[in-house]
């Protein structure tokens, strides 16, 4: 650059040299030059940190590890900057099922949902498409840097490695659940040519999943420490071995490695007898994390910034999101045809059905507990408690979800500053859904008085007297149901099961068995990803 | 003896010259022309009619008679005391100067395809604009205007030539001297609908000229940021001669030209019974009980008469050695929906001094500050929401301590939801500010070294500091108390440039050559501050800090630019004219591999005029052809350092039992792409400018063909690769061609003066390649609505075509599966097949035509006869389409928003209608999938403005005013008077669909998220001049 500048000026000194004083040229050179090297052109980002500075320290790894947690947390974020997400989780999941009912003054995509009105181009498809690969890439980003250069012990590495393989897994089985085949992937992309991946088989998915998450429980700790609560753990690992191979179908395996966890005596039913206490604790936010949950997506709180937008990475502007799930925003009531309105400002989007309710046995607990009725005494929160009697009105169906509520959880710290968030952790795999899981496993073969007591414990949790004699299928499903509703599972079981027709009647199409992969993906793979069947 | 005394008594006092000042060829009187007496600042200015007056000592005094477009005159008094002076008109207006980057250049000499406007031709002040890039729109051939929304300072698409990239098309706009920087970070917390235009803060009564710099030719001395077009503005100064003040001033209305058609009270509840009964719980849809309510036309609540107002006072002057002019204006304008308010307060110094013989300093000065209200999150597009308000949902109860009608189910039944805009717009429940305060400067140092050697340095900055704020107030619209919320975002920009140049001026017998040589550096920094408080202390103090939860956030870039440029521009005997260019830039936004380029460009003109054989005294007066070739360059990538792979710090999990511990989870959100270099842009000129009939039609044709290749995109990933936001990288090649034509006439006869222009321009835009890419397929917000396909426009809609509607069972069967479809009934709407494979499904969906205009024009007339004058400005644009994403809400046969009265055509049996389905209150056969049902033709012309003006006669304000005030003009005018078009929605001026990602959205553009439409302002206005 000088090189250009002094022989520019020297070519003026040559043609002008007799008209111009030796002291000018200095000026003129000085000038150019002192600007020429005024700015600087290796900038770096001032609000991000070059990648190859990070990926060293035990410290790092660990974030990057929650990186790829904090994905999970997505799919029930709410965010009007990426896809217009509100919850799409829950709609998939759980309003989608004879458990839930739409509300009339929802959104179009929680009526579609409870419609079976199902398009490949509807917006829960795409968000948790997009999340579940985020976190599978984030995974394979630690996996591919504990090979570099890095400080880490070998026993960091192993544990690292572990725990990278059990949200690997995590996602693809997710992504099983949902799609069926779609693509599994198990390195970042390198270059703009490799981006796009193609479906896989249901053999290649499940050899890959249950690999990972045997891997990760050779290599993760059975517990840990205080500070890192709500991190995977070896027995988790070994607890998704077996609801997988249920996935599967292949019962010895789940039976054996349902077993296998119960012999460790890291989980039991929290049951003292006092079934409404029971039941609250399970749910209750000052007892997350508790002896009954084998994996837990954790929120917290009371944060900083507006919304529960946990969606924080792909915002347009920088912010703390709120980590926070729209849990009560969505589920309490709203304001169905009562003249006042439910207190507290809330979507009231999904009530529970009259059949989910009819579903349950008189006695049970579980009713109360998690149930909303006439009669009952609501507590909403609305920038401090509010306590008063349940107007059935609130609901088109008379009723509104009480669990994760209830007087215990709604209190001070539970909620973020507009309400909306909602700080209590997901009970996504409790002990008690694997209860259920092995007795189904032992059901199949032919292990019925096993079984029988599995489904008996989960009973008398609730209050509720053992079966009458030994347990069969429709006694798991029936007990599956109640037990597990409003949870992310149902759903799940009836296209496992095959149970849409008898539940949904003509409404239900075979397609169902799987979810459309979102069409943007089909799009931006050119087709290179096959749609499943039907859509 | 007396007659002896007379004389001498007449030397000693001043005397008074009149007379009239006429053009040669016509014998037209000339207002406006100046007058000064030669050697003084002493002067005047003719009256409409071409009269003044001056008075004047002595005999020795000679006066100078000078106006644009003439040939000065200058003329001894002697004794006279009547002086009717005749000037030549400048026909070929050679000496008419272009301001062309780092330089000028007498326009005849030009060989690039420039265009532009001066102030006195426009009459900027008088216009009820906010920015200066709204002057342009069908006045400039080749450059197309679309206001994104009829809000007040909201963003403007300025397309010079198509669109020529991916990302942002916006020219680069180069103010004095300093390059405008362009971003959408002045904002807060919220969507698109809520971004400024950069260039709100510029006043455009200050503004001289605007020159537009079209060509690779022209543009290529801004190499790296030049592949949009260039627009140079040159702002007043002053001129030798006596100061002057003028004020110019207008009060004005505005109002919405259109309304939607809507359904009323009784309609309304009537097609929202059927529209449940074809559900499962048809309780839901009974809206029955509202029957007795009062009728509400809620676009009638929400529009309103807005106010405009606007005063500029300029003062200018100057001697010969020193000049100045300093301007000041304020500027209010009202939006025509609730919450639309801009407010600006500006400053203008402009002046230079002369050093001695070889020493020139000066400076320009912007200091402006603007402050706008705008519709939250909540109120966005108040008119279109208030279209889809159920229509007997009140605004006011006076029986609720708000005083406002509340969004509940007793106010809008269980599905209702109405939402109260009046409320939503009230401050004491919810608002958000934008405020931008703005310091553009720069000063100069011009040194003369040896004759025709000058050496200038320039620096400059551009500062801006904005502050947004949302507030959040105590009680929900339910009416249930809520948390307050503050968000308060204080970004701050800085652009500093500093360049130097040589430039050696040498006329050599017939050679005449100017080289120029120079270097520039550019730095541009970034930083936001971000707070939100949530639960306030007490709302009347409104600090974010006094919430009781606090968050902080932060974001910074940075980037910075060095060039090294040349030019030279030769003349051989006036006739043969050469330029070249070249330009290299260094940027850091890319990998140091990558960093620096070189763009040259070459043009020659001829002037055919000039040669031997041109018949003299035919009917042209000057013809000159010209072509050029040349390459200019873009830098901005989507995101800066979108080359490195970096970690974004604000991602979050939680951990930890009792009381977890928030944590940080550093990831990369975007994919690294460290191939990423410019784009380059290239482009061949081939244009003539022509004079004909002595001066009356001039005439300019350009022919462009503009080739971008390595076009900077934002790729939208597959989102296996684990990223959902678009990478950004060199994609492919877009083709731009076209030609552009302006033709003028001027003519009078006797009193009565008229001229009229025209220009228009077309735009082929068609992608060339994609790198082999199949396509990209991309919509706001995610969707997938548009798809950028090799032979396609970029950015074309993409969807399935409909055909018609299935009228009876028999058709249903004898079509082909629709697998999009859960279930077809007689009344839904037929999808066509479009690749014949036997089956309706996402390989259907097609090209559905481009939101890029094929062509767009402008026609000015303007005519003056004794003290009135009149003009109009007409403005075109057609070809192109628009997805009114609006209608496709309107006419929604399912939910319980209000609707437009066409749905009332909808399908009940056989025969009934093909076009409008049946009600089905879950659509399953999903009749509202984006389709060509929703593409309309958004083709229109404009009456962009007209005025009507009347000059006080100057001998009339010479009585009354003594000769205080030399002008005085009052004028009445309307802007968008009446606009013709097809278009269904508010308004055919679209832009881009609502959504978070801001700036603009080439890949996905032509959506009408129901946005503001443009007002109709009548104004009543004056200029002074004293």
């Amino acid at each position: 650059m000088a090189g250009f500048i002094l022989s520019t000026v020297s070519m003026m000194h040559v043609n002008i040299k007799k008209f111009m004083t030796m002291k000018k040229l200095l000026l003129i050179s000085f000038v150019f030059l002192c600007i020429g090297s005024c700015n600087n052109l290796d900038l770096v980002p001032l609000d991000k940190l070059p990648a190859n500075s990070y990926y060293k320290t035990a410290a790092e790894f660990d974030g990057a590890m929650f990186a790829a947690y904090s994905t999970i947390q997505d799919f029930w974020g709410t965010s009007t900057e990426t896809l217009s997400e509100f919850g799409e989780y829950w709609k998939i999941t759980v309003t989608i099922t004879d458990d839930a009912k739409a509300e009339p003054g929802s959104d179009q995509i929680s009526k579609n949902a409870d419609n079976l009105n199902i398009n490949a181009g509807d917006i829960p498809f795409a968000a948790i498409y997009t999340q579940i690969y985020e976190g599978i890439y984030r995974c394979n980003t630690v996996l591919e840097h504990l090979d570099l250069e890095n400080e880490l012990t070998d026993d960091e590495k192993s544990q690292f490695e572990g725990e990278a393989k059990f949200l690997r897994a995590f996602f693809h089985f997710e992504a099983l659940k949902l799609w069926g085949t779609p693509p599994l992937v198990l390195a970042t992309p390198k270059g703009l040519n490799d981006l796009a991946v193609g479906n896989a088989t249901k053999d290649q998915l499940f050899t890959q999943i249950l690999d990972d998450f045997n891997d990760a429980f050779d290599k993760l700790p059975a517990a840990w420490d205080e500070g890192n609560t709500g991190r995977a753990t070896k027995w988790a690992a070994k607890a998704y071995v077996g609801k997988v191979d249920i996935w599967k179908n292949d019962m010895d395996g789940a039976i054996a490695a349902f077993e296998e966890v119960i012999a460790s005596n890291t989980y039991h039913l929290l049951d003292t007898d006092d079934p409404e206490k029971d039941l609250e604790d399970v749910f209750a936010l000052d007892n997350e994390n508790n002896a009954e949950s084998i994996f837990e997506i954790q929120f917290g709180g009371p944060h900083s910034d507006d919304n529960i937008w946990v969606f924080d990475d792909t915002h347009s502007e920088s912010f703390k999101a709120s980590q926070g799930s729209g849990r009560s925003w969505f589920w309490d009531a709203g304001n169905y045809t009562a003249d006042e309105g439910a207190p507290g400002d809330k979507l009231g989007y999904w009530t529970p059905t009259q059949d989910l309710v009819d579903e349950f046995e008189p006695g049970d607990e579980r009713l109360n507990s998690f149930i909303y009725r006439d009669g009952d005494t609501y507590y909403v929160w609305n920038s401090g408690l509010l306590e008063l009697p349940y107007d059935p009105d609130w609901s088109s169906t008379g009723y509104n979800v009480k669990k994760y509520g209830g007087e215990r959880n709604v209190v001070p710290g539970a909620f973020s500053g507009n309400n909306q968030g909602n700080f209590n952790n997901e009970r996504l795999y409790r002990f008690a859904e694997m209860k259920l899981l092995y007795a189904e496993a032992l059901l199949a073969k032919g292990r019925a008085a096993e079984a029988t007591t599995q489904i008996n414990d989960i009973r008398d949790r609730a209050g509720l007297p053992a079966l009458g004699g030994t347990a069969t299928l429709a006694d798991l499903r029936h007990e599956k149901r109640i037990e597990l509703c409003f949870e992310p599972h149902r759903w799940f079981d009836i296209t496992r099961w095959n149970i849409g027709a008898p539940i949904f009647g003509p409404e239900w199409q075979d397609k169902f068995i799987v979810f459309p992969i979102p069409q943007s993906e089909i799009d931006r793979t050119a087709g290179l990803i096959k749609q499943t069947t039907g859509y | 003896m007396l007659f002896m005394i007379s004389p001498l008594f007449a030397l000693a006092q001043e005397r008074t010259i009149s007379g009239k000042v006429t053009d040669a060829a016509t014998g037209d009187n000339l207002p406006g022309v100046n007058i000064i007496i030669k050697g003084t600042s002493v002067g005047t200015s003719t009256d409409s009619n071409g009269s003044y007056s001056l008075s004047v000592s002595g005999d020795n005094a000679v006066l100078v008679f000078s106006f644009i477009g003439y040939v000065t005159a200058e003329t001894p008094v002697g004794n006279q005391t009547i002086i009717n002076q005749a000037i030549q008109s400048d026909i070929q207006s050679l000496e008419e100067v272009v301001v062309v980057g780092y330089g000028t250049q007498r326009k005849a000499d030009l060989t690039g395809a420039v265009g532009g406007l001066r102030a006195s031709d426009v009459e900027i002040a008088s216009k009820p604009i906010t920015s200066p890039d709204q002057l342009l729109g069908g006045r400039v051939a080749g450059i197309q205007i679309s206001n994104r929304s009829g809000d007040p300072g909201a963003p403007i698409d300025v397309r010079i030539r198509g669109v020529g990239t991916a990302g942002v098309n916006s020219p680069l706009w180069v103010i004095d001297g300093v390059p405008i920087v362009q971003t959408s970070n002045i904002t807060v917390n919220t969507g698109s609908q809520t971004e400024s235009n950069p260039l709100a803060g510029i006043n455009p009564s200050d503004i001289e000229s605007i020159d537009v710099l079209k060509d690779a030719s022209a543009a290529a001395i801004y190499g790296a940021r030049a592949a949009n077009g260039v627009i140079i503005v040159t702002t007043k100064r002053g001129k030798e001669g006596t100061a002057s003040v003028t004020y110019e001033g207008y009060l004005g209305t505005g109002q919405a030209w259109k309304k939607l058609d809507v359904l009323n009270k009784a309609q309304y509840i009537d097609i929202q019974k059927k529209i449940g009964e074809t559900g499962d719980n048809p309780g839901d849809r009974d809206f029955s009980s509202f029957a007795s309510k009062p009728d509400v036309d809620w676009q009638d609540v929400v529009f309103r008469n807005s106010s405009v107002q606007s005063h500029n006072i300029g003062v200018s002057g100057g001697s010969a050695t020193a000049n100045y002019f300093i301007g000041a204006g304020y500027m209010r304008q009202e939006g025509i929906e609730p919450a639309q308010l801009f407010k600006r307060y500006s400053i203008k110094a402009n002046s230079d001094i002369k050093v001695g013989k070889f020493l020139k300093f000066g400076e320009s000065l912007l200091i402006s500050s603007f402050d706008r209200s705008v519709q939250s999150e909540e109120s966005t597009f108040s008119g279109f929401q208030a279209a889809r308000n159920q229509p007997f949902f009140a605004v006011y109860d006076p029986t609720n301590p708000t005083g406002y009608n509340l969004e509940t189910s007793a106010n809008r039944g269980p599905a209702g939801s109405s939402v109260n805009l009046i409320m939503r717009t009230d401050p004491l429940y919810n608002y958000t500010n934008v405020v931008s305060r703005k310091v553009i400067g720069n000063i100069y140092g011009e040194l003369e070294i040896i004759k025709g050697l000058k050496y200038r340095i320039s620096a400059g900055l551009d500062y801006n500091v904005g502050d947004g704020n949302y507030y959040q107030g105590p009680v929900g619209y339910n009416g249930f108390p809520q948390t307050t919320v503050l968000v308060q975002e204080r970004p701050i920009e800085l652009t500093t440039n500093i360049n130097n140049t040589l430039t050696y001026t040498k006329t050599a017998g017939k050679h005449s050559f100017t080289i120029l040589v120079g270097h520039e550096e550019t730095n541009f920094r970034y930083d936001k501050v971000r707070i939100q408080g949530s639960d306030l202390f007490n709302p009347a103090i409104k600090f974010a800090s006094t919430g009781v939860q606090v968050g902080a956030a932060n974001e910074a870039d940075q980037w910075a630019l060095r060039g090294f440029l040349g030019r030279v521009n030769y003349a051989f005997q006036d006739k043969y004219l050469f330029t070249f260019n070249i330009r290299q830039d260094n940027s850091s936004r890319f990998a140091k591999d990558n960093r620096s380029q070189a763009f040259p460009s070459f043009s020659a003109g001829w002037r055919l005029s000039e040669e031997g054989f041109f018949p003299e005294g035919g009917i042209f007066d000057d013809v000159k052809i010209r072509a050029s070739w040349g390459q200019s360059g873009n830098q901005f990538t989507g995101t800066n350092f979108a080359y490195m792979s970096t970690l974004h710090p604000f991602i979050f999990y939680v951990v930890g039992t009792g009381a977890q511990t928030v944590v940080r989870g550093p990831a990369p959100i975007v994919f690294a792409n460290p191939d990423l270099k410019w784009e380059t842009s290239t482009q061949v000129d081939f244009g003539a400018d022509i004079a004909m009939f002595d001066g009356k039609i001039d005439l300019t044709f350009d022919y462009y063909r503009k080739t971008t290749s390595d076009i900077l995109l934002g790729y939208p990933a597959p989102y296996t690769s684990g990223f959902f936001l678009p990478i950004d990288a060199n994609l492919g090649e877009m083709l731009n061609s076209g030609i552009e034509l302006s033709v003028s006439y001027k003519n009078n006869a006797n009193a009565f003066k008229y001229s009229i222009g025209g220009n228009i321009t077309t735009v082929h835009n068609e992608v060339t390649d994609l790198g082999g890419i199949p396509e990209i397929i991309s919509g706001v917000s995610g969707a997938a609505t548009h798809r950028t396909a090799v032979g396609e426009p970029i950015g074309s809609f993409f969807g399935y075509k409909t055909d018609g509607i299935y009228q009876n069972q028999a058709q249903i069967d004898a079509a082909v599966p629709d697998n999009i479809s859960n279930g077809r009934q007689p009344g839904d709407i037929r999808f066509v097949d479009v690749n014949k494979d036997g089956k309706i499904d996402s390989k259907d969906r097609t090209d559905l035509g481009s939101p890029i205009p094929k062509f767009y024009y402008g026609i000015n007339l303007s005519a003056s006869y004794m003290n009135f004058d009149i003009s109009v400005l007409l403005q075109g644009v057609s070809g192109q389409k628009v997805y009114n994403q609006a209608r496709s809400q309107m006419e929604d046969l399912s939910d319980a928003e209000n609707s437009v009265t066409s749905v009332l055509g909808y399908w009940t049996a056989e025969g009934t209608s093909n076009s409008m389905p049946r009600l089905a209150i879950n659509d399953d056969n999903v009749n509202n999938r984006y389709s060509d049902r929703w593409i309309e033709n958004a083709s229109f012309m404009r009456i962009r403005n007209i005025q009507l003006g009347y000059n006080i006669p100057s001998d009339k304000l010479q009585d009354i005013t003594k000769g205080a005030i030399s002008r005085f003009r009052l004028y009445i005018a309307a802007q968008n008077l009446a606009t013709f078009t097809d278009y269904k929605g508010f308004d055919p001026e679209v832009t881009r669909g609502v959504s978070f990602q801001k700036g603009e959205t080439p890949l996905s553009n032509g959506q009408d998220s129901g946005s503001s439409p443009q007002p109709r302002i009548l104004q009543f206005g004056w200029q002074v001049s004293f």
